[in-house]
């Protein structure tokens, strides 16, 4: 963990509710991301990103700062998120759910956007919870074997495996549904 | 090693994550081995197209007022309203209190139990003075007197009923120990007494 997050930290501990949005700010985009990738809906994805927020400042006290604040935070994400998607049928369905539209974003980029959404949607759906969410943080979001495991609170061994079959699903399922877009299309 | 068992690290090699002795041991079998370097190539294709796709789909980001609530949202619940001065005890008078609610719900529940054995008992009882009615009517009372009550006949705890004579309910043991309370107030002298019967359990069939 960086000085600045440390002084930060410190600073939410002595009192100061002001430094943990600064604190917090660096990791905006991801912690929404992750989790509408996790969940596959944006409401409960914001859902699960608020606790997430909510949870952090709560066990903030609990944080030990000789480790990764950003791996922590995830972690908290990672398990709200997973029981958003227990309280929703909606995760990974393919038509409900709010759109995340963006403001300035035309009609097409809208739809080539859905289109890419629904592809990857598509190939995860093959996964169990354990591979999808080792999937999404190693492949997708590129964290190394290591964050991964510290992520989700388990051994490296243990991502390896489901990374594997992760993998090896989710190739069989691109060349099933998307031959033109799977590698050989065997 | 077969090629089914090098093919178990073609979906880790393709991303990059064998260690380095794995790594250099897959590559020696790669160099020899065309259908496991097809195999690893798909997968390293396949593995790219999923990475493009996720890269060129946007994920959702907050508007700059909606990050703003949530985290003083997040703030704002974790603070909890702190109790009056007055209301605020310690941990040990908490657990002190619940520990004497519970041993005095016990010592209740185990001074009243219904299994208890049964206390001797006195000579006439309220049930026979309610039943005895029902299967001998007494004679008609002189004017100005009480009618009598005559003893339970043996055969009144018989379950079986005589005949011509209607079914009796089932003998149970007589009520007999009382307990009483007494209150008595220092500065008026006021006295109330309360008298309880040991069972306190109410039962229909006593009616």
């Amino acid at each position: 963990m960086d000085d600045k997050e440390n002084q930060l930290v410190a600073m939410v501990l002595a009192g100061n509710s002001d430094a943990f949005e600064p604190l917090v700010r660096p990791y905006r985009r991801a912690l929404l991301g992750l989790a509408y990738r996790i969940t596959g809906n944006e409401e409960d994805a914001r859902e699960a990103a608020q606790e997430a927020l909510l949870n952090s400042y709560r066990y903030l006290g609990g944080f030990d700062r000789r480790r990764s604040f950003r791996n922590w935070l995830l972690r908290i994400l990672v398990n709200a998120a997973r029981k958003a998607v227990c309280r929703s049928s909606r995760a990974l369905s393919l038509d409900n759910g709010a759109d995340p539209v963006e403001p300035a974003e035309g009609p097409a980029g809208r739809f080539e956007r859905k289109e890419l959404g629904l592809r990857i949607k598509d190939c995860l759906a093959v996964l169990s919870e354990r591979e999808r969410v080792v999937f999404l943080l190693r492949d997708i979001e590129e964290r190394n074997i290591q964050d991964t495991a510290e992520i989700l609170g388990c051994s490296s061994a243990s991502v390896r495996v489901h990374l594997s079959r992760a993998r090896t699903k989710v190739k069989a399922e691109l060349a099933r549904r998307y031959p033109g877009l799977a590698g050989g299309g065997s | 090693m077969t090629c089914r068992a090098w093919r178990s690290l073609a979906a880790l090699a393709a991303g990059g994550d064998l260690d380095g002795r794995k790594q250099r041991r897959w590559e020696k079998h790669l160099a020899a081995c065309p259908d496991c370097r097809e195999e690893f190539r798909q997968l390293q294709e396949s593995l790219a197209r999923v990475r493009s796709l996720a890269r060129r789909e946007q994920t959702p980001d907050w508007p700059e007022a909606a990050w703003r609530r949530a985290v003083n949202r997040a703030v704002e619940q974790t603070r909890r309203p702190a109790a009056p001065a007055s209301l605020r005890l310690p941990g040990w008078a908490w657990a002190g209190a619940a520990g004497l609610l519970i041993a005095l719900i016990g010592a209740g529940v185990s001074f009243l139990k219904p299994g208890r054995a049964p206390r001797p008992a006195p000579e006439r009882s309220l049930w026979a003075d309610i039943i005895l009615p029902e299967i001998a009517p007494p004679a008609p009372a002189e004017p100005g007197t009480a009618p009598a009550l005559r003893p339970r006949p043996s055969s009144a705890f018989s379950r079986r009923p005589a005949a011509g004579r209607p079914a009796l309910p089932p003998p149970r043991p007589p009520a007999s120990t009382v307990m009483a309370m007494t209150f008595v107030s220092q500065e008026t002298g006021l006295t109330v007494h309360w008298t309880f019967n040991d069972a306190f359990i109410y039962q229909e069939d006593h009616k």
